[in-house]
């Protein structure tokens, strides 16, 4: 059982961005994949998070220091995504 | 016609191709250096320290934000003159871009102030939750809530920023023909177009 809060986190990022992931998919296959249009990094977004949970999940049962870089690293990159999707909307309007 | 090409149209052309280009890239900077930082900044024994080029990313980060900022203060002020569906995208973008800011914020303070509460490894979970986590999940909730509501842009009415090729071509994203059309890498075609622009020959694409 997960009583740490930070694994509770990374069960409610999984719970939002699995589904999120299945709109996302949905919007850039309406919009276009290209990535002026900004449409696909919320894509990336989703499964860069949903990584980053599950990394950050199995720190639970292994200590290796391989993936406490990936949960830092993932959490690190977590903004560029969001800057590139704005850049594209703003591009679009 | 989306809004900063049609802004353009009918208005002073302010923002061209070449803007958002160079903000693609300054974005993609930021992210590679913050990458780099993150895989070096665990030392052989385990200890977690910032390191400088996570700083740099940072600082990338901060300056692209700033100039996506004067971006949609741009596109706000000429909202009358956006195309009708687009006006919710722009709203829905200002409503995000306080929640970057805080995210920003957030990557700001775990890089370069060094408390126990901002640390990424071993700070405060609420801090972590209520700024990071919670702010991602508004920005992308918006986003695809903007893009499903959308309609998605017909091929024949993009302007020249829209259809700007990501890499490569300058001469745009249609047909054949057209100067150059071999493939060149983004920095390439930056130089080329700053070339041409101070020669003033081409108008802009």
């Amino acid at each position: 059982m997960k009583f740490s809060a930070r694994g509770g986190i990374s069960i409610l990022e999984l719970g939002v961005y699995l589904p999120a992931l299945v709109i996302a998919v949905i919007v850039c296959s309406r919009h276009g994949f290209g990535r002026a249009f900004g449409w696909i990094y919320t894509l990336i977004l989703c499964v860069v998070r949903i990584l980053g949970a599950c990394c950050q999940l199995a720190t639970y049962s292994s200590q290796s220091s391989g993936l406490l870089e990936a949960t830092i690293i993932l959490d690190t990159i977590g903004l560029a995504p969001l800057l590139l999707a704005t850049l594209g909307l703003l591009s679009r309007s | 016609m989306y809004s900063v090409d049609s802004i353009n149209e009918t208005s002073s052309t302010m923002f061209k191709s070449i803007h958002f280009r160079l903000l693609q890239l300054l974005i993609t900077l930021g992210l590679i250096l913050s990458i780099v930082g993150g895989t070096s900044s665990i030392s052989s024994t385990g200890v977690y320290t910032v390191q400088t080029t996570s700083e740099a990313g940072a600082v990338l980060y901060l300056v692209a934000y700033l100039a996506l900022c004067l971006v949609t203060a741009f596109t706000v002020l000429s909202v009358s003159s956006v195309r009708y569906g687009d006006n919710r995208i722009v709203w829905a973008v200002v409503i995000a871009m306080p929640l970057i800011l805080i995210r920003l914020i957030y990557t700001l303070l775990t890089v370069f102030h060094h408390d126990h509460l901002f640390n990424i490894v071993s700070g405060s979970v609420t801090v972590l939750v209520l700024m990071d986590v919670l702010e991602e999940i508004l920005v992308v909730a918006i986003y695809l809530f903007i893009g499903w509501k959308t309609e998605a842009a017909p091929k024949t009415a993009r302007g020249p920023i829209e259809s700007r090729p990501w890499k490569g071509q300058l001469a745009g994203a249609a047909g054949p023909g057209g100067p150059q059309r071999h493939r060149q890498g983004p920095i390439h075609t930056l130089l080329q177009a700053g070339i041409e622009a101070a020669h003033g020959s081409r108008d802009g694409v």
